[in-house]
């Protein structure tokens, strides 16, 4: 008892050695070597006499010597990552033990900040990821989290290869503040989201992500949002191990628009040409409909699918991936290799002599070598570097497919077919019409290329030095990363000559004549060039010491001492305060206790400095603690609940900081930002208007005070497992922001500042539960069958925004989620002209030019003044990030054969369709089918039709935010579906261990969703690149 | 033990890892980052402050900015439609206010919330005396400087918006709240600060800026002239006892912001400083412009005729650069495409560019009849013209060869006019003094300087405009165009304040028609009695000796001679006549038709809306009322 209080009191592990080393009897003595089961002697393994705090552990060469009272005694033999032996002595003096590795015990151990800790002792939520549930047949493996984690908001809105990141938030969006997306570790040392897009899963070993308080406030300044922890494999001791995997993939849009004809969209676009204006003269004759019908020649005629001339149906990605891995006593390896071919669906131009097709080649190498420099210093090494090809059009893909409908099928083709005067020319005879100026997006597509190397190096050293000579259980580790990023990008284009089409009134009838609108140029103009790189560096110093006493009392220690620095980003912008580097540091610890493995205790911190703060508010110091009940070890429970296997119980709660407040150019809060000699308020005086100076300008007024974003978190989680088959996680957690530094709208026009003021003022306030399931039977039949489920929701609140008081509530942004959209309410299109005079007036509908008329979108005149404007914007719909994303999916599998499907899907989200993005016929711009199905017209007056009354020009009326254009985002999409057959062993006699198996998987295959338009998952990016609908084969093959 | 140091020394590594300086490693930026404080270290980079000061000035010359384009003076077709006429096609919002030097507003060029030159002109004032290579007379002077141009900026803002805020002394940055929430203060209260501080700062300026290199800084006449025009606007009906419009336009606290009741003797108070100002202006060489410059050859002959001479006296009265008349212009005049001349200029018929000219500045057909016809009487009021058949088409005879293309024909509106209507305006088959040759013009759709394109690039109202483009200003190309200061203030406004202010004081008398008659004489037209006592020629004999007729005859006289100069939008608004002027479209000649009896047909060419009370006063945004809640909208928004 009282060495039990003892303990209590002295929280610090250090401390507590001195009582273990000096506790000793003097009966018996009984020693032995610990090895494992390769031979090699185990350092630090524990040997404690069972029912006793008398306990031992072993020394470099894992020998040990230990007092034993009584006889009979059992001794426990026990390792971390080993499974523990009991040994009952009767009289030997010498034991020798061979651990074995605990199968199990790999699962049981949990990656943590800076560190890893048994499961069973983590009480912070941490999700971690099996990484064969990244495995989609996609390059991208950001695609593949929605759904798949616990925890995290994600969505992809482009299927542009290369510019497909997914956006991902832990627990949603909780600030308004300039960064909101998680810190991201590869191995410790931070990396981008497009560097992890181009991780391999089949590389890494653990992928986690840290959501409350304890698990993310060691990482102190960059915690905050959450962090995604990510490491990778390292080799084991044993005979070389070879993987080889080999996929090949086509890829399609998941959907695609539909638009008119040219001669239904020419009839529709001289009926929108009279739906404002009578009178209007026709843009398109009877003769040029009539021709187009009976399909006449298709220069002066032409039918143009845009779609179908820009795109191939589908795009061909292969990828191979390598892995060796193995070693003996002194070193282990990791080596990978994989290279990815990865095209787009960009049709290319017959006369080019280059390709200006998307063709990404990807290759990179991973060697992660471990060195045992002695039996107590290990030093790992482990290297990565990406090198990319990148080919593709000087027009983002994306936007290529945004041109497919400003260009109609009606005004000309993509090229016309040469005359007898240019059918000698050496140059494609683009398509336009008039004085030119019309989008012509096959010209814009094929008009050249864009050609890019990058390469992207992750080097890191590490020594970790165990120093149970010291005392036991304690460690000391020291890590230095960099990472650098180059890139450099040529663009190669040329003029495109556009060629128009001209009538000549003959005697004989009408002639047609091509006639040059722009001279173009035959040959590609100077290359643009532009560089682009990066380097961060890295480098920590853990100290580590884990023990237990008496099988009762566990205790942990960590420390850590860390500085960042990040230079030179070229392509970030290059004014003085974004050239400059940006630095860290801190220190953080831990300390854990538990008793009993029952009681569980927790202490956190970190302690950061950021460069970015006054000296008096540049360091942050944000603790946190938590508390588990594992109710399931109690005996008790067992007896009282056998089926049950798990119930934990787990509360945190803590403060998490976030330095990362405002853009790179916008740091050093404490100094202003004034422009001494600009030019815009620059004067003249005398004869000539020549004794010029310049004025100045303030850029930005010093604040001492800006300090950093905090977070307090708190947590309630509870784990459940029953008949140890399913496993049931659930966690309710809360978050304040606070301190969120933004403009601050109280200072009026009256100040006289060239600027806002800004300060960290805004708090928000989140909520949400995040819960997996998993299920795992094995028929006695041999049937397996496995189920998980992901549901994630996170909903937040703001309490304080830098807002002016309004007037008018409904502006207001307080008690509105972060991402909620304003808008209009749309009450119905207007019936006739007097319902026009007896309603408010819109936007000045009645003295500016853009009147209008029945048929347009009617407004509810929300605060009730007589008049549509802003003061009558109201928050609609949900918010533009979902706040439900869930996935759940099931794999099964009998004899050779296995077969696994996954949905996912997001819920509360809505978007708008942008309706001055596709408003069909304004600057004769091409029209969606849906649109020409269901419009207002005099002969359709349906006061709910799904367009407004046609127009050949912008209707601004009809282009504004309102619940007109509000859609429901929700999907549920059928993710993945994959099917495989593993080659019995006998196929491959002739190779010893051979295993293979090939499978076919299918991504995106089918949705369901209110939302016809376009794939939902693009929202207001709908005439973007699309998501793709890809069908894979693969091979994977390990000796 | 042993194991007890090791462990401190561990402790000791971490500490010693963080404390290795943090401040060195956290301390990443460079010294020496700019701080408004520098600009007052030495005189050179203080002028940078100056200039700030100045740089506020509204752009007269900028198509996007000046409020010569804000009336129904001119309008244009140009495609970018400039704010001042979506301002007067009643386009004007709270939620984004249009040419508001509250806000600040872009145009062509940028202009800054005139709230921002106050700031800069305190903090130069606050600052100036830290310089170290100044003599304390210059600092006194750039102080007074800084506070005249406070005091001027405090009066543009009241000329838009009424009563408004005084801000004497700079609000710090660290204000809270409600520190920062400041209200309008009263009319009165306003207009006393402006002319305190004016009177304030007369004191520290020099007598008469003459230096080649400082034309265009602010000298004691300058301060007195403005001062006038102050005096006169407060004066004036719209602000003088307005109970009409005004009764209701209180604070939050009741406090009436607005005297309701007509005070008279704000116009002796005009009268004395319009004297004074003029007294002081004269007695510095400031005097009525007469053309000195040489004749062209093609007027050798002809300038002896007084018809001729005083066409050249009126027509160079603005474009002459730093000429004798000119009180206070713009040093800094706009020098880009977007600035009034360029797209009032005529094109060169020999011109091959077709970036000769923009021709997109149009006088309306209210401005081709608003001039005297040449007897100094208004055309409807002159028995000798033929007011009611005024748009009928005749010949043109050869005692019009001076002004029109002998043996061709025009409207009739045209002919017979004063000097000033053939100085100022280009009509079709007129004549144009100009690039040392006289052109003569061809305005219908596809002559020489009709429409000729389908673009915004024409004369809407088949008008051009004379008076603010220099004859020298070449159309080969856009920017060969001769530069002037466009002018603040010029003595011949002096003289009409003084008419306007005596008038409405003790009403007709010598002294006004004398100070009338000092405009009439420049312009060569009769003066005032003479016109209007001769039955035979008007129509209302004896007009000029009632205070009622003296006050329009004054009115017409002021807004001809000040036309195209950015008067007109402020002069009518002060004397409540918006909506008598601005809430009927704009009219001009059909230029879109080629043959002579088709153009002469006058039609709606631009819409006008104007909302009484509402528009005589600019909102102010709804965002800058929910941040101060202290401020009250103008009435009507």
């Amino acid at each position: 008892m009282y060495l039990y209080n003892k303990y209590l009191k002295s929280f610090l592990p250090f401390l507590a050695l001195f009582f273990s080393i000096s506790i000793f009897s003097q009966v018996a003595i009984v020693k032995g070597t610990v090895v494992d089961e390769s031979g090699i002697p185990l350092l630090g393994a524990t040997i404690v006499v069972e029912g006793t705090t008398n306990g031992v552990t072993t020394d470099f060469d894992g020998n040990y010597l230990i007092n034993v009272k009584k006889d009979n005694a059992v001794l426990i033999f026990s390792y971390l990552g080993f499974e523990t032996q009991k040994i009952t002595l009767s009289d030997q003096k010498v034991v020798n033990v061979i651990m074995k590795e605990d199968l199990n015990s790999l699962e049981e151990v949990q990656v943590v900040a800076f560190s890893k800790q048994k499961k069973s002792s983590v009480i912070g939520s941490v999700s971690t990821i099996s990484t064969s549930d990244l495995k989609l047949p996609s390059t991208n493996l950001t695609s593949s989290f929605a759904g798949q984690i616990a925890g995290m908001i994600s969505y992809q809105r482009s299927g542009e290869p290369g510019q497909d990141n997914a956006e991902f938030f832990i627990r949603g969006v909780t600030t308004f503040g300039y960064k909101n997306d998680p810190l991201i570790l590869l191995d410790g040392l931070q990396i981008t989201t497009s560097d992890l897009a181009r991780i391999e899963p089949d590389n890494v070993a653990s992928f986690s992500i840290m959501k409350d308080a304890t698990a993310t406030s060691l990482y102190g300044a960059r915690g905050a949002n959450g962090v995604i922890l990510v490491t990778t494999k390292e080799g084991k001791v044993g005979k070389a191990k070879i993987s080889v995997r080999y996929e090949s993939s086509f890829s399609s849009p998941s959907k695609v628009n539909d638009f008119l004809g040219a001669v239904d969209y020419m009839k529709l676009y001289n009926k929108a040409l009279r739906a404002r204006d009578q009178s209007a003269p026709l843009l398109y004759s009877i003769q040029q409909i009539y021709g187009t019908e009976n399909n006449g020649d298709p220069n002066i005629y032409p039918d143009v699918d845009w779609f179908d001339e820009l795109f191939n149906d589908y795009a061909q990605n292969h990828r191979i991936n390598l892995n060796i891995s193995g070693g003996g006593d002194v070193a282990q390896y990791y080596l990978a290799l994989s290279h990815i071919n990865e095209s787009g669906l960009l049709k290319v131009e017959p006369l080019n002599n280059f390709n200006n097709n998307i063709n990404i080649k990807r290759s990179n190498l991973r060697a992660n070598v471990n060195v045992n420099l002695s039996k107590t210093t290990k030093i790992a090494t482990k290297y990565y570097s990406l090198f990319e090809r990148y080919n593709g059009p000087t027009t983002s893909a994306n936007d290529i497919f945004g041109m497919v409908v400003q260009a109609n099928p009606a005004n000309f083709p993509k090229v016309y077919s040469p005359d007898e005067n240019t059918v000698n020319f050496n140059h494609s005879l683009f398509g336009n019409k008039g004085n030119g100026g019309f989008p012509n997006p096959y010209a814009e597509m094929v008009k050249g290329y864009k050609d890019r190397f990058s390469n992207t190096t992750l080097a890191q050293f590490s020594v970790e030095q165990n120093l149970d000579a010291i005392t036991q259980g304690l460690r000391l580790r020291g890590m230095a990363s960099v990472r650098t990023f180059l890139s450099n990008e040529n663009q190669r284009s040329f003029t495109p000559f556009y060629y128009g089409l001209s009538e000549i009134q003959t005697d004989e009838g009408i002639d047609y004549s091509l006639y040059q609108i722009q001279e173009g140029t035959e040959y590609l103009n100077e290359p643009s060039v532009s560089n682009n790189g990066n380097s961060n560096f890295y480098y920590e110093l853990v100290a580590e010491y884990n023990r237990e006493f008496n099988e009762k009392h566990e205790f942990g220690g960590l420390l850590v001492a860390n500085f960042t620095e990040a230079l030179n980003t070229i392509g970030g912008g290059n004014t003085s305060f974004s050239t400059l580097p940006s630095r860290n540091m801190g220190v953080s610890g831990r300390f854990t206790y538990n008793y009993g493995k029952r009681y569980y205790t927790e202490f956190n911190f970190g302690y950061n400095g950021s460069e970015k703060f006054s000296e008096e508010n540049r360091f942050g110091f944000f603790p946190s603690f938590g508390l588990g009940y594992i109710v399931s070890n109690e005996t008790w429970f067992e007896d009282k609940f056998p089926s049950i296997n798990l119930l934990k119980l787990k509360y945190t709660y803590g403060l998490v900081g976030n330095d990362g407040i405002s853009a790179p150019s916008d740091r050093f809060f404490y100094l202003s930002d004034v422009n001494l000699n600009n030019g815009g308020t620059g004067f003249a005086w005398g004869a000539d208007y020549n004794n010029y100076y310049n004025g100045y300008f303030v850029n930005r007024y010093d604040n001492d005070n800006v300090t950093w974003e905090v977070a307090e978190k708190s947590n309630y989680g509870i784990e459940f497992g029953l008949f140890n088959k399913m496993t049931l996680l659930v966690d309710y957690f809360q978050e304040h922001r606070k301190n969120i530094y933004m403009q601050r709208d109280y200072i009026p026009e009256t100040m006289g500042l060239t600027t806002t003021i800004s300060s960290n003022v805004g708090e928000v306030k989140s909520s949400g539960v995040d819960l997996s399931i998993d299920y795992n039977h094995v028929f006695s039949s041999g049937l397996f069958i496995s189920g998980r489920g992901n549901f994630t929701y996170a909903t937040n609140e703001i309490l304080v925004n830098g807002e002016p008081e309004y007037q008018n509530q409904n502006l207001s942004r307080i008690g509105h989620p972060i991402n909620q959209q304003w808008g209009y309410i749309a009450e119905r299109l207007f019936i006739d002209q007097e319902d026009i005079n007896n309603s408010p007036e819109q936007f000045n509908g009645f003295s500016s030019n853009n009147s209008y008329l029945p048929g347009d979108i009617k407004y509810k005149d929300v605060n009730n003044d007589g008049v549509i404007n802003e003061l009558d914007m109201v928050p609609i719909g949900k918010p533009y990030v979902p706040e439900i994303v869930y996935g759940f999916g099931f794999s099964a599998g009998y004899k050779n054969f296995d077969f696994s499907m996954f949905m996912q899907g997001v819920a509360r989200t809505s978007f708008f369709i942008q309706p001055e993005n596709i408003s069909p016929f304004v600057n004769e711009r091409n029209a969606l089918s849906i649109i020409a199905n269901n419009y207002w017209s005099e002969n359709n007056p349906d006061p709910n039709a799904f367009w407004p009354r046609l127009s050949t020009n912008t209707v601004e009326n009809n282009e504004k935010p309102s619940t007109w254009w509000l859609r429901d985002g929700d999907f549920l999409r059928l993710k993945s579906v994959e099917f495989g057959y593993t080659i019995p062993e006998k196929f491959g006699n002739f190779f010893s261990d051979v295993s293979a198996r090939i499978y076919f998987t299918g991504l995106n295959l089918l949705y369901f969703s209110k939302f016809d338009l376009w794939d939902p998952e693009m929202a207001g990016n709908g005439l973007g690149y699309p998501p793709q609908r890809i069908y894979n084969v693969g091979l994977q093959v390990k000796f | 033990m042993k194991k007890n140091i090791l462990i401190k020394n561990l402790f000791l590594l971490f500490l010693s890892m963080m404390s290795f300086s943090c401040e060195d490693y956290l301390d990443i930026v460079p010294d020496r980052t700019q701080e408004i404080s520098l600009l007052f270290n030495r005189r050179e980079s203080a002028f940078n402050a100056l200039a700030n000061c100045y740089s506020y000035l509204p752009k007269k010359d900028d198509i996007y900015a000046s409020f010569v384009v804000a009336s129904d003076e001119i309008t244009t077709p140009i495609q970018k439609e400039p704010n001042a006429i979506k301002l007067m096609k009643g386009e004007q919002s709270v939620s984004s206010p249009k040419m508001s030097f509250w806000s600040g507003f872009s145009g062509g060029a940028y202009q800054g919330s005139i709230w921002e030159a106050i700031r800069s002109c305190n903090i130069l004032i606050d600052n100036i005396d830290l310089v170290i290579d100044m003599q304390q007379q210059e600092k006194d002077e750039w102080k007074a400087e800084a506070k005249f141009l406070k005091a001027y900026y405090h009066f543009l803002l009241l000329t838009y918006y009424g009563p408004i805020p005084i801000v004497d002394v700079n609000i710090p940055i660290s204000a809270d709240d409600s520190e920062v929430r400041i209200e309008r203060e009263p009319f009165d209260d306003v207009i006393n600060y402006i002319v305190d501080t004016i009177d304030e700062s007369i004191l520290g300026l020099p007598l008469r800026v003459t230096g080649s290199n400082d034309l265009g800084r602010v000298d004691q006449i300058i301060a007195m002239a403005i001062k006038s025009r102050v005096l006169l606007y407060s004066a004036s009906p719209l602000f003088n006892g307005n109970s009409e419009f005004y009764s209701g336009f209180t604070n939050n606290d009741g406090e009436n912001l607005f005297n309701l009741n007509y005070d008279i003797q704000k116009w002796q108070l005009a009268v004395d400083a319009t004297q004074e100002a003029i007294l002081a202006a004269t007695g510095q060489g400031i005097s009525m412009y007469q053309y000195t410059g040489d004749i062209p050859t093609f007027d050798e002959t002809n300038y002896i005729n007084p018809f001729i001479k005083t066409q050249y006296d009126y027509r160079y009265v603005v474009t002459d650069p730093w000429n004798s008349e000119l009180i206070w212009g713009n040093s800094s005049p706009v020098d880009s495409w977007w600035r009034l001349q360029s797209g009032a200029l005529m094109k060169n018929p020999t011109a091959s560019s077709g970036e000769a000219a923009w021709q997109w500045i149009a006088p309306t057909m209210r401005m081709a009849e608003l001039f005297y016809t040449k007897n100094g009487l208004p055309i409807e009021n002159d028995l000798s013209f033929d007011y009611n058949n005024r748009y009928d088409v005749t010949p043109i005879a050869f005692i019009n060869r001076y002004v029109a293309q002998y043996g061709q024909s025009t409207a009739k509106l045209n002919l017979d006019r004063e000097p000033r209507f053939y100085s100022s305006l280009t009509f079709d088959r007129g004549l144009n003094r100009s690039w040392g040759e006289i052109w003569n013009l061809k305005m219908r759709k596809g002559e020489s300087h009709g429409r000729n394109a389908n673009t915004g690039d024409y004369l809407i109202t088949g008008y051009g405009l004379k008076k603010i483009v220099h004859p020298d200003s070449e159309g080969d190309t856009y920017d060969k165009l001769v530069r002037y200061p466009f002018p603040i203030i010029r003595l011949s406004e002096l003289y009409l304040n003084l008419a306007e202010a005596l008038n409405e004081l003790n009403g007709p008398s010598q002294q006004v028609y004398d100070a009338l008659n000092v405009i009439r004489d420049r312009a060569g037209i009769p003066n005032v009695q003479d016109s209007w006592s001769d039955s035979n020629l008007t129509s209302e004999p004896g007009k000029h000796t009632d205070q009622v007729g003296l006050r329009e005859i004054i009115r017409q006289e002021r807004l001809i001679e000040l036309c195209f100069e950015g008067h007109r939008y402020n002069d009518i608004r002060r004397w409540k006549l918006g909506l008598e002027y601005f809430s009927t479209s704009v009219k001009g000649w059909s230029v879109d038709e080629d043959n002579q009896s088709d153009f002469y047909n006058v039609i709606d060419v631009g819409l006008r809306a104007f909302n009484s009370p509402r528009d005589y006063l600019h909102p102010i945004s709804f965002n800058e009322l929910n941040i101060n809640p202290n401020l009250v909208q103008s009435p009507g928004w």
